[in-house]
């Protein structure tokens, strides 16, 4: 619930998603929900060379278990903040 | 349950519908008829009727009654608006799938024997799909309910145990910590095998 709590934070920010499949996506974070499925709008494909039919796509909805990594942006990482959650996390809440 | 990626579905119902799994709790979550549909980098477009149910994308062919197709939602991963009319032509939605084997067996040669047998396997291969409708004013609605039911189906739980040992807290890592330092005692104090230390004489 952690990973849930804190992409929640980040609505509105921008992220790259990088799914499973190598296709990474950047993007406003729209919303998430408790299985990382997460929707994103006005996205960019990052290698869109790769990918020319994500060009014509502004928004998508992206399955949580295929997503590999999610990229922050750098005012989105509060790195003390991150850290007490871990470990109130890791108690065992 | 495995994600199959995209398969046919060659039989119907009595009433033009698929056919639904309503022991595994399947419903109709939403019907829409005059869809397009367009599979991989084909540029052929077939009317149909677009199903979403509870656990799958199903859409049937207009034209021929053994046609169809359906993809589960554990298998589409990813579903978008097109409106960019010069990335593509029509407005629609866009859907990219992936197939539970791909990971494990790419190039099977069982795949390549059943594309002789039965030219629908290829439809395992099939990454990307667009749905057409003739009415662009539906595709907020058709991606709406796409996200709804995907988010009815999590995959299942079992897939993540194994992926690796996660203490949770730290009691767990004391606990593994004195449980080796506990082994690394039993050996200083286990006398039993004091005389069975190297002795050069038995090599």
């Amino acid at each position: 619930m952690l990973f849930f709590s804190y992409f929640k934070e980040l609505v509105g920010k921008e992220v790259t998603v990088e799914l499973k499949n190598d296709l990474a996506i950047t993007g406003v974070l729209h919303s998430v929900d408790q299985y990382l499925n997460i929707k994103l709008e006005n996205i960019k494909v990052v290698d869109e060379i790769k990918y020319p039919h994500m060009m014509s796509v502004k928004n998508c909805f992206i399955r949580g278990s295929v997503v590999r990594y999610v990229q922050l942006p750098v005012d989105g990482v509060d790195v003390e903040i991150l850290h007490d959650a871990t470990r109130r996390e890791a108690r065992g809440n | 349950m495995k994600s199959g990626g995209l398969v046919a579905v060659p039989d119907r119902g009595g009433d033009g519908a698929p056919i639904l799994d309503e022991a595994e709790g399947e419903s109709f979550a939403m019907l829409q008829p005059f869809v397009g549909i367009v599979l991989g980098d084909s540029d052929a477009q077939e009317s149909g009727t677009l199903y979403i149910t509870t656990r799958r994308l199903v859409w049937l062919s207009d034209r021929d009654i053994s046609k169809g197709y359906a993809v589960d939602f554990l298998s589409l991963s990813m579903h978008a608006i097109s409106r960019d009319l010069e990335a593509y032509p029509s407005p629609c939605v866009y859907c990219q799938i992936e197939n539970g084997d791909d990971e494990y067996c790419e190039d099977d040669e069982d795949e390549e024997e059943d594309e002789v047998a039965n030219g629908d396997a290829n439809l395992s291969k099939i990454r990307e799909m667009r749905l057409v409708p003739q009415d662009p004013a539906v595709l907020d609605n058709i991606f709406q309910v796409l996200c709804e039911c995907a988010a009815l189906n999590p995959d299942p739980q079992g897939e993540r145990e194994g992926e690796g040992e996660w203490f949770f807290n730290a009691e767990e890592v004391m606990a593994s910590e004195n449980l080796e330092r506990g082994m690394e005692g039993l050996e200083v104090q286990d006398s039993r095998f004091e005389d069975a230390e190297e002795d050069p004489e038995d090599e």
